[in-house]
């Protein structure tokens, strides 16, 4: 114990009697001895302190010296100083890039810009090190303290701080899938105002903005204008198009005053969820009505966008509560990165209510939505004006102890009118049934569902859809078990069975495997199948709207499969530290590409290949009033075209997705009444069209004032003048760098 | 030197370098901060608790008849105060005694035991595991709210981001224990004081 104690401050130690600081003073080993030394030193005591959690190896873990994070801290910021000249960066840095670049004009870029030398690396890094070295040191203590505390006196006990702050829900835990959880109050925290900015909290998601009012988002891939691998839910109703099963973002109403939590699961999850949840599942949870009462109101405005929100709940009984709101909107057209505007900018109302009754063994809820929104008249193209309601009730009984039933319903009435990309007015009825019981070692979960929707879609002046009217129908069931095999083992299987009016049946199987190591780990690993059913947009689209036509269809398009394997890893470090890791291969058949027949396009199912990756995210908190998250990404994709295609094009139309992404955000609470949060995000480069790599670090500080009065005030990427993270169907946006101000009051 | 200094500034803008240093800054008083606190769940330090008290009660002779016999705590309602405490016990013993962990159901066949932990998923127990005690020698410890009021020996509360205790002296004589002087001198407060 006393080496482990040791080895850190000796590294130092030996690092300032060689006269080693300095990077322009000679030094008789070279640095990166001593960085390989420091990032050994961390690594062992990082698996030292898993073990130790796992309840292996010696019950106390090797603490790394509280001098060592001060020392490394130090030793960077002298190297950090003492950096010879380098041409500066920042004179070819992406932010001053205009217009799309083609991979040679950007390689071009890249060479004439000057390297930093390997030395100048190793001293940023280690500075970059030294911020992973404290919570190290420090979470490791914490590890430490918590196996000693049966060491300490009746009075050191009594001097023990408490926290109960990042133990997540033992169910969370417990569960065999990738599975990150946005709360609220993370939400309120960093001020997102529309759903896609809240879920750029999420480390398993992509999250890319194409202008200043759509967005590309999903998961593990296939990211783009049109993604449609990913399931959207708010308190169950799924918002996705039934026209080219993805979700338009501009079309959400948001209040974040109103979310309990943003539920991100990614990978497939068709079992419980369907045929859209192939490579991931968002649910958008909202507090229920009891928990929003009063009246709040609160406004943002900044550079970009001013939102306003008024709500008001009330109790109708002692068993019925009710809450209403209303939100407007109006935002900047985006800039395009090769100067001028798209001529976008929009506003827009919505209003929506929630009721919940609760009495006996009875819940029931009622949420319903309305909405209203356009743009400015775009050049050539008018504007995009869009409308909708829906309505959702949901009723569960609780039978017994063991048992309940829940039956659900929502109808959702949508129209996007929008020349220059899809215009639809669809109409969705969805009903579902689900049974709950629990009979000894056996959790069974059943139900079924049915679906029914009418789109019609007029020409635009690029797409058409023929025919332009179509009504259908699918319709499910499916049945999970979750098996106690022994304590620590839990088996889940499930199958969903699915009718599209397009494939006709479709299975979706899954087995899932958790083994709990001690009472704070979980092991688990997945093998599942996961189908995209044909939408609309696969089979009925036509381009121009006129024949001779370019793209004709895709009579022949069929569904999309993938089958993936997943293994994942989950550990609570100590009270205050967690971590969870998942490794998965998603292995793709079929997937969409163009075939070139009779001269016109149409979609076939001629490409395959799979994506592999690694999704990692990990919290500690130090003390009460410091949290830091972080998560990682990454993917590698390996998707070609399969025998007797023809597509020109190739993989590249499926999305364009970042090799790397993470992110890190530090949660400060400074005082009773004062927090703030920075947070940085990383996104590597995108490959077709190249998009740079950008890194965006934003910060809020959100003051209360008065009990019921808070203010809060915000920059978005605060460090470049701007950056762009999608390219749209034929332009470029940058997304600029934006302040915002904000206040929200709730009288008691 | 100077050639460092203005090396600096082209490799980084003068915004980028400050937020470097205020980020560094950050991290090394909260560093610094990290060091000086001593954080844990509430169960934790309960379950440390819990040990500590096994040392401070004297239970009658005939409940801890051999030199050898093991301390018995019972767990009810609370898995992971079951974990916690058999973590403790592996290593460490009480009054020069091995401690043994039982997980407990229902209070109605109660087996030998020293002392019984009520956790929250049998709070509503309490009564009967109170009721349980008489003249057994068992000490009833609980993190139900007014757990002394409501009959248990020793019971937590969490006062200003700390865990406390309190001690019923009545509770005790009821059962047939002692708790030593130095346990209710760290205690919080101790009802049913002077009998």
């Amino acid at each position: 114990m006393e080496d482990d104690e040791d080895s850190g401050l000796k590294i130092f130690r030996e690092f300032r009697k060689e006269g080693c600081e300095r990077l322009d003073a000679p030094c008789r080993r070279a640095h990166s001895h001593y960085s390989v030394q420091i990032v050994w030193h961390l690594l062992s005591v990082m698996v030292q302190c898993v073990t130790n959690s796992m309840g292996y190896g010696p019950r106390n873990c090797a603490r790394v010296d509280a001098d060592f994070c001060a020392q490394l801290f130090e030793g960077a910021a002298q190297l950090f100083d003492s950096i010879p000249a380098v041409r500066p960066a920042t004179e070819h840095g992406f932010g001053a890039m205009r217009g799309a670049m083609t991979q040679a004009e950007l390689d071009s870029k890249r060479t004439r810009l000057e390297p930093l030398s390997f030395r100048s690396w190793l001293a940023l890094s280690s500075l970059g090190l030294a911020a992973i070295a404290c919570p190290v040191a420090a979470a490791d203590a914490q590890l430490a303290i918590a196996q000693n505390l049966a060491d300490l006196s009746l009075e050191e006990l009594r001097e023990v701080r408490v926290t109960s702050v990042s133990r997540r829900d033992q169910s969370l835990l417990d569960a065999p899938t990738s599975i990150y959880v946005i709360s609220g109050d993370e939400i309120r925290r960093i001020g997102a105002t529309t759903l896609p900015e809240a879920l750029r909290l999420a480390p398993n998601l992509l999250v890319a903005a194409i202008d200043a009012r759509q967005y590309a988002i999903s998961a593990r891939g296939f990211n783009g204008n049109i993604a449609n691998k990913l399931l959207v839910m708010v308190d169950g109703r799924t918002i996705y198009s039934p026209l080219f099963s993805g979700t338009f973002w501009d079309a959400q109403d948001f209040v974040a005053s109103d979310i309990d939590r943003i539920e991100v699961i990614s990978g497939p999850a068709g079992p419980t969820w369907g045929t859209n949840a192939v490579n991931g599942v968002i649910n958008v949870v909202t507090l229920s009505a009891a928990k929003t009462q009063g009246a709040s109101l609160s406004g943002t405005t900044g550079n970009l966008e001013s939102v306003a929100v008024g709500r008001y709940g009330f109790t109708v009984s002692d068993d019925i509560a009710v809450r209403a709101h209303v939100r407007t909107f109006s935002r900047d057209a985006s800039q395009l990165s090769g100067g001028g505007n798209l001529g976008d900018a929009s506003r827009g109302t919505s209003a929506g209510m929630r009721a919940d009754w609760a009495r006996g063994r009875d819940t029931v809820m009622v949420n319903a939505g309305l909405y209203t929104g356009t743009t400015d008249d775009r050049p050539g193209f008018g504007s995009v004006d869009l409308h909708g309601a829906n309505i959702t009730g949901r009723w569960s009984r609780k039978l017994d102890d063991a048992s309940n039933v829940e039956l659900q319903a929502y109808y959702d009435d949508t129209s996007r009118k929008d020349n220059f990309l899809l215009q639809e007015d669809a109409k969705i009825f969805d009903v579902e049934a689900k049974y709950r019981q629990t009979t000894g070692a056996h959790q069974w979960l059943a139900g079924a569902g049915y679906r029914w929707a009418q789109d019609r879609s007029e020409p635009g002046l690029i797409f058409a859809f023929f025919p332009p009217e179509r009504t259908q129908s699918w319709y499910s069931a499916f049945v999970q078990d979750e098996i106690t095999l022994t304590a620590p083992l839990t088996l889940t299987l499930g199958m969903r069975m699915e009718h599209n009016p397009y494939s006709g049946w479709e299975a979706l199987p899954s087995v899932r495997l958790g083994y709990r190591v001690g009472q704070e780990s979980l092991v688990w690993g997945a093998l599942s199948r996961a189908v995209r059913s044909p939408s609309r947009f696969d089979r009925e689209i036509f381009v121009p709207t006129k024949p001779p036509f370019a793209i004709a269809g895709g009579p022949n398009f069929t569904s999309e499969i993938a089958n993936v394997a997943e293994l994942g890893f989950r550990t609570q470090l100590a009270a205050n530290a967690s971590l969870a890791a998942t490794a998965f291969i998603q292995d793709y058949d079929r997937l969409r590409s163009g075939q070139i027949i009779n001269g016109a396009f149409q979609f076939e199912n001629r490409i395959a290949g799979q994506i592999r990756g690694i999704e990692a995210w990990g919290n500690w908190q130090p003390v009460k009033d410091w949290r830091l998250d972080a998560g990682l990404l990454w993917l590698d994709e390996r998707l070609h075209l399969t025998a007797g295609s023809n597509d020109p094009t190739g993989p590249s139309n499926l999305g364009n997705d970042p090799r790397i992404q993470w992110s890190l955000r530090s949660t400060h609470t400074l005082g009773e009444r004062l927090d703030g949060t920075v947070a940085v995000r990383h996104v590597g480069q995108l490959p077709s069209p190249v998009i740079p790599s950008y890194t965006a670090t934003d910060a809020t500080v959100n003051w209360r004032a008065r009990p019921d009065l808070r203010l809060s005030a915000g920059v978005r990427d605060a460090f470049n003048s701007g950056h762009s993270e999608y390219q749209g169907f034929s332009t470029i946006s940058t997304i600029p760098r934006s302040f915002f101000v904000s206040v929200s009051y709730q009288p008691r | 030197m100077k050639t460092a200094r203005r090396s600096l500034h082209g490799l980084l803008g003068t915004q980028q370098r400050l937020a470097l240093w205020l980020g560094g800054l950050a991290v090394a008083m909260a560093c610094l901060d990290a060091r000086a606190q001593i954080t844990a769940a509430p169960d934790e330090v309960e379950a440390a608790y819990v040990h500590k008290f096994l040392s401070y009660v004297e239970w009658p002779p005939r409940v801890l008849s051999t030199a050898s016999a093991p301390i018995v705590v019972g767990v009810a309602g609370s898995d992971r105060m079951f974990d916690l405490l058999s973590a403790i016990a592996t290593s460490h013993t009480a009054q020069g005694r091995a401690i043994r962990i039982v997980r407990l159901g229902k209070p109605e066949q109660v087996p030998d035991l020293h002392l019984v932990f009520v956790g929250k998923d049998a709070w509503g127990d309490l009564p009967a595991w109170t009721a349980a005690s008489k003249d057994r020698g068992l000490v009833v410890a609980t993190d139900a709210p007014q757990g002394v009021d409501r009959g248990a020996t020793l019971a937590f509360v969490q006062l200003a981001g700390k865990i406390r205790f309190e001690a019923s002296l009545s509770a005790a004589e009821r059962a047939g224990i002692k708790l030593s002087a130095r346990l209710l001198a760290v205690a919080d407060r101790v009802v049913g004081a002077g009998q």
